[in-house]
């Protein structure tokens, strides 16, 4: 009974301050939203899939991201992504682990944050058993380039529903083999902002 | 020094010449900041290159800016071998009209300057290997394009010419079989490659003027 106590009392104080937010600030600009204005900071940690189309496997990594808002249309994002394993026990990676960095251009609208994106990224790469022609595979750092596209929801003023989709344009050149890591990535999941 | 470089030397102490007197304090100070990637073409074997990298600029006038770089690029040479190069280098920009940096308005320059570099190819086949540090000068056209009055999106065309040693690679036809050929040559040559960069920019202030 307390914790349903304690559960509705944090509900009604977010509900109440994400109103009050919104009477205090209710059209700073035309384009501005209470929750997409200048200086929103937002971060997310979440699982994506990823498919190569070249080798034709699945993937799977942990993601994140960190993004500060410039302006209501204008912000700078960077994101990391940790390779878990490929699905299909394939074993043409072992690593493939990468860093972005890059911009994004929003069309926000009331809660609704569509946007796209240009980042440029760093993939940390080691094939798999596959490719393995030596006691060890080489660690390969293959650079990136990473159109982005997706929506945020802000439906509370320290929380938000995201959908995200990457495709990564880059080769993979090693001792080991050369390859293209092309990969169409997705993500969707809760986000924490902060205004 | 061969006539190429005297042309690049001259342009770049025209360029840094045209800085000094085109200063201006209103605008003098304003700090950049921004991502690239870069896609460098005609260098080994035909094979075009593409890569990351970062930049800053800080503008020293009215017209004249200038860019401070690092980029780290790959190529994939016909599958048959790879090379990584790595630039650390400025540049001076030199905008071409009386007004740059105006909202939704394109502000074309030219830009020159010098760079140091790390090359590196890789052969598949033999797991033969050569590299070289050396330093290049870069010339070349560029534009931004002003999205807000903050952000701009640059596109730079430049031509890069190598000062060190000669590196390069070249495929031979054995038959039906493709073979990669490194050579390397102690005395510097006409080695260079046309870099396009594009890159995405925010004013983050001025550094030495408050508001």
């Amino acid at each position: 009974m307390a914790k349903k106590i304690i559960l509705l009392l944090a509900f009604l104080i977010g509900y109440n301050y994400s109103n009050a937010r919104q009477l205090k600030y209710p059209n700073i600009f035309p384009e501005e939203t209470p929750f997409i204005h200048k200086g929103l900071l937002r971060t997310t940690l979440t699982f994506a899939t990823g498919y190569m189309p070249k080798q034709k496997i699945n993937n799977l990594y942990l993601t994140g991201n960190i993004e500060y808002y410039a302006d209501s249309k204008i912000s700078f994002r960077g994101d990391g992504m940790y390779f878990f394993n490929s699905m299909n026990q394939d074993k043409t990676l072992k690593q493939n682990h990468s860093l972005y960095g890059g911009a994004a251009w929003h069309f926000p609208k009331k809660n609704f944050d569509a946007f796209v994106g240009l980042q440029t990224g760093l993939a940390i790469c080691q094939l798999g058993t596959l490719y393995q022609n030596a006691p060890k595979s080489e660690i390969a750092y293959n650079p990136l380039v990473s159109p982005i596209l997706g929506f945020n929801f802000y439906a509370q003023n320290w929380f938000h529903l995201f959908v995200n989709a990457r495709y990564n344009i880059g080769n993979h050149l090693s001792a080991d083999a050369i390859m293209p890591i092309n990969e169409l990535n997705f993500s969707f999941g809760l986000g924490f902002n902060i205004n | 020094m061969n006539q190429l470089q005297k042309t690049f030397l001259f342009l770049a102490i025209f360029i840094v010449n045209s800085a000094v007197f085109a200063q201006s304090k209103n605008e003098s100070g304003q700090f950049f900041l921004g991502v690239r990637s870069t896609s460098s073409l005609f260098t080994d074997a035909g094979s075009p290159g593409s890569g990351i990298g970062g930049q800053f600029r800080i503008r020293m006038g009215k017209r004249v800016n200038t860019e401070w770089f690092a980029d780290y690029l790959t190529t994939n040479i016909q599958n048959l071998g790879y090379r990584r190069d790595g630039h650390i280098g400025w540049s001076v920009l030199f905008y071409l009209s009386k007004e740059p940096l105006q909202l939704k308005k394109i502000s074309p320059f030219l830009i020159a300057g010098h760079c140091f570099d790390y090359t590196k190819v890789y052969v598949l086949a033999d797991k033969k290997t050569e590299d070289r540090w050396s330093s290049a000068v870069q010339m070349g056209i560029g534009t931004h394009y002003n999205v807000t009055e903050k952000f701009d999106i640059s596109l730079t065309t430049q031509y890069m010419n190598h000062l060190g040693a000669d590196l390069h690679s070249h495929i031979e036809k054995n038959g039906d079989v493709k073979e990669l050929k490194i050579e390397k040559h102690g005395s510097a040559g006409l080695e260079g490659h046309l870099l396009i960069t594009l890159s995405l920019n925010y004013n983050l202030g001025n550094l030495w003027r408050k508001k």
